[in-house]
């Protein structure tokens, strides 16, 4: 593998102190060095000298990552690791090919295909073959673990969101903003009440949200080292979101967000710094839009998990919890490590269950510990998981995004 | 290689690159890993190993700083990370039982929540494990007031080589203990401790001194010293660890002042806040341009800030540390110091000094970049320049690092042929085919 003097310079950066032990949340569950940051650095610059080959293992070995960036963000020498970590992922796509998996993630290519997607699980959900799979102990039969991973697959809900909207959306009243809406996956057809919460919640503090063409963030490919389709991807949002002229491009997902900021680095291009400098979590964007203040009482004690993309990616952890202590009747009962990873990680929960599913039993008692009712979270990926972790740790949550509660709170202002 | 039903063996190169290295600038390459994740299984990999004549290396976070835990080729690491137990906490008799794979930082917090207090605090405390602490004989800033790892190892269980148990302490033997300190997995592997805990200090002072003469600042700490009070600790920071830490992360030091010394007091709030008074006065009495105490946990560790940031910060430099633990009577502190800044100059590298001055155990670290063969092989005539001089002026090249691999050419010179002869014998003893972490500390053949 060739590496670049940006890479080099971030493996001399790396004193081999052993800090990420300390941070690492599959290190925690493992307790090995092949999961810890340390441990990919100096095998980036094994790859480096030719001393480690693509190989299938070492292609694993470099699968086993969150990019969750908690190393990072403990790291006293301040080592870029998902760069390293996602330059290897690219030279074993390059090397090896993508794999099924990596074909698969195919799908989010594009608007229609999403769609398509889209109605093929609603078609598995709504005939009943997912129950019937359920009930009928098929998906205990299988190899695997496919059982508790089908558990992962969220219902579809149709039509999807740029389906249920126009492609602007006007507020009540002169415009304050121009918004542009990138919904992600999750909320245009599994989440779509959050999409919806989202709108309404934009709506209220007078912007006028735009709807472009649109489809998965990218990331998802991106992580599996086809940087060139992501580029693709990204490039194609860039086109679609400048041409809208928004003020800002709002997003209400972590990693759709995290992913979005990084499209000037990816294509490198100035209309794609641009639109990474216009990209603003929705919380972020509602507090200092100045919402109005909310006045129907949600009487619920929530817990606040933090996203990794979100809190260490967008920076942004202040925002909704300011948001939610304005409801009235809302109580926040904070968790023990609150920004621990809950192990979800985009497709690392279906590629390496067994270890998401023990960081998952962490976080669940972490919850569990507090008394909370809900689970509150601002990233539809986490919401997945945090709900998969609960229900098989027998203590079965409600978790929201921060907008849902926020718009049952505005309901009869609305 | 079957050897323990329920160990991990590991012998992919992606594992064996994982397992090759420490936080020293060393690398080697293992034959083979084993994740043992209890005695049991420690044993059979010990008896295994004999057996067969493979060399085994004992490893805890692999955070040291000497190459103690740096695989030579052919050998089996033995990991320890799993057995990360905190078996017991005696709040009565003041006990820790631990596996040897603890963080030291989880007894930290455990302790701390008990009312109790662990006191050794290696710069790697949140990674290093307390079994490595104690084969490395690892200190930490703390180590002035109240000791080093050593003073706090009650009993220990080992494995020796051939895979035969021994439990040290509880009054039977109790020096024994102490020679399994610092052993740096020569000896046998420590699978459990137990380690003696003190009550928490309820109260502790947090000051800054700043001084404009280097030698001021090196002399103060032996007035410090003189008024009898013992600060839990004393830092020193030279003017180039605080240029370029501040410059990397700033927490506000000043740029101009000659050099650093951050101490602390603790113990019942009264006695804690007078002997900070004595502190004080003491700098103040040598020319100290400012003294700062901090108003409450918050600027305390605001003010830890920088110096915690110092090793991060001079890899900023050049990328790469020799960072070294050569340690001085502390009469001889001023001496040492001025002797490091020529030896730096002489060699023409960046050199910083900063470290637990209290104790005399300096911290002079030399960088380099890895493409100038020059530049390296000037920095390892330095290192070999600091250690002279640091024997010259009575002495070690050690404070709490530990030997290993990187110090080991220099032993001799400290130890002499007598002291490596006996040493050698002593090993002999325990590991009669050399087959524990060979080359290490002492140099074979």
């Amino acid at each position: 593998m060739d590496l670049s003097p940006e890479l080099r310079r971030q493996i001399a950066l790396c004193s081999r102190c052993g800090t990420c032990r300390a941070h690492c949340p599959v290190f925690g569950e493992l307790l090995e060095e092949r999961a810890v940051a340390r441990g990919k650095v100096q095998a980036v610059a094994a790859l480096g000298r030719r001393e480690l080959a693509a190989t299938k293992e070492i292609r694993e070995f470099f699968d086993l990552c969150l990019l969750c960036e908690t190393c990072e963000a403990g790291c006293p020498n301040g080592v870029e690791v998902h760069s390293l970590v996602q330059a290897a992922r690219e030279e074993m796509a390059r090397a090896r090919g993508v794999g099924i998996g990596g074909l698969v993630l195919g799908v989010l290519a594009s608007a229609r295909r999403l769609e398509a997607a889209a109605r093929l699980l609603r078609f598995y959900q709504w005939t009943g073959a997912q129950a019937l799979a359920r009930r009928s102990g098929l998906l205990r039969a299988l190899p695997g673990q496919v059982g508790p991973r089908e558990d992962l697959v969220p219902p579809v809900e149709l039509p999807t969101l740029a389906r249920r909207y126009p492609g602007v959306i006007r507020p009540a009243g002169r415009p304050r903003f121009r918004v542009a809406y990138f919904t992600g996956c999750m909320s245009q057809a599994v989440m779509t009440g959050t999409g919806t919460a989202v709108i309404e919640m934009l709506l209220l503090c007078r912007a006028e949200v735009v709807l472009p063409p649109q489809a998965c963030c990218a990331l998802a490919i991106w992580a599996s080292g086809q940087s060139r389709s992501a580029r693709r991807m990204a490039e194609a949002h860039i086109g679609n979101f400048l041409a809208t002229g928004a003020d800002a491009i709002i997003t209400g997902c972590g990693s759709c967000g995290h992913m979005l900021q990084r499209y000037g680095e990816l294509c490198n291009t100035q209309k794609a710094g641009e639109f990474s400098s216009k990209v603003v979590d929705v919380s972020a964007f509602l507090y200092q839009a100045g919402l109005p203040e909310p006045d129907v009482p949600v009487s619920l004690c929530i817990t606040f998990h933090d996203s990794c993309h979100l809190r260490r990616g967008m920076g942004v952890w202040e925002e909704p919890r300011r948001l939610l202590h304005r409801i009235p009747g809302l109580v926040l009962a904070e968790m023990d490590e609150p920004d621990r990873c809950c192990g979800g990680g985009g497709a690392f929960v279906i590629t390496h269950y067994e270890v998401a599913r023990r960081i998952g039993r962490r976080k669940a008692k972490a919850i569990q510990a507090t008394g909370a009712q809900a689970v509150v979270t601002g990233c539809p990926g986490c919401r997945v998981q945090l709900s998969h972790a609960l229900r098989i740790h027998q203590h079965p949550l409600p978790v929201y995004h921060p907008v849902d509660l926020l718009a049952r709170s505005y309901q009869q202002q609305g | 290689m079957r050897v323990a039903a329920g160990a991990q063996v590991l012998t992919t190169p992606a594992a064996l690159t994982c397992y090759g290295y420490d936080s020293s600038f060393i690398a080697g390459r293992a034959g083979a890993v084993v994740l043992a994740s209890s005695a049991r299984q420690v044993r059979a990999v010990a008896a295994w190993s004999y057996r067969r004549g493979i060399p085994l290396v004992p490893r805890g976070a692999g955070t040291g700083l000497a190459g103690g835990s740096v695989p030579m080729a052919g050998s089996v690491v033995l990991s320890l990370e799993r057995m990360n137990a905190i078996v017991h906490v005696d709040q009565a008799e003041r006990l820790a039982t631990v596996e040897a794979g603890v963080v030291t930082a989880d007894l930290h917090r455990r302790a701390e929540a008990m009312g109790l207090f662990y006191p050794p605090d290696p710069a790697s405390s949140d990674a290093s494990t307390l079994g490595g602490n104690i084969a490395a004989g690892a200190g930490g800033p703390r180590g002035l007031k109240y000791g080093v790892t050593r003073g706090y190892v009650h009993g220990l269980d080992l494995v020796l080589p051939g895979g035969e148990e021994l439990t040290l302490g509880g009054g039977v033997a109790p020096g024994l203990c102490h020679l399994f300190t610092g052993s740096e997995g020569t000896l046998g592997i420590i699978t459990r401790a137990v380690l003696r805990l003190i009550p928490r200090p309820e109260y502790r002072v947090t000051m800054l001194a700043v001084f404009d003469v280097l030698e001021d600042a090196a002399h103060a700490i032996n007035d410090i010293m003189a008024t009898g009070v013992v600060p839990s600790t004393l830092e020193i920071m030279d003017q180039a660890s605080i240029r370029c830490v501040e410059s990397y992360a700033p927490s506000g030091l000043p740029l101009d002042a000659a050099a650093l010394l951050l101490i602390e007091t603790d113990g019942m709030e009264k006695t804690a806040r007078r002997e900070a008074r004595a502190v004080i006065a003491a700098c103040r009495q040598r020319n100290a341009r400012q003294v700062h105490t901090a108003a409450n946990p918050v600027e305390a560790a605001r003010l830890w800030k920088g110096r915690k940031a110092i090793p991060a910060a001079v890899v900023r430099v050049r990328p790469v540390k020799i960072s070294e633990d050569a340690t001085v009577p502390r009469s001889r502190v001023p001496e040492f110091i001025v002797r490091l800044h020529e030896i730096g100059h002489r060699h023409r590298l960046p050199l910083f000094i900063w470290g637990h001055a209290g104790d005399g155990n300096l911290h002079p670290n030399l960088v380099a970049h890895p493409g100038d063969p020059d530049e390296l092989h000037r920095a390892q005539a330095a290192v070999a320049d600091l250690f002279a001089a640091a024997l010259e002026l009575g002495g070690t090249l050690s404070g709490e690092h530990g030997v290993g691999l990187a110090k080991a050419p220099f032993l001799p010179g400290q130890a002499g042929p007598p002291g490596i002869d006996y040493m050698r014998r002593v090993r002999r003893a325990f590991d009669p085919r050399g087959l524990m972490n060979p080359g290490k500390i002492i140099i074979e053949g």
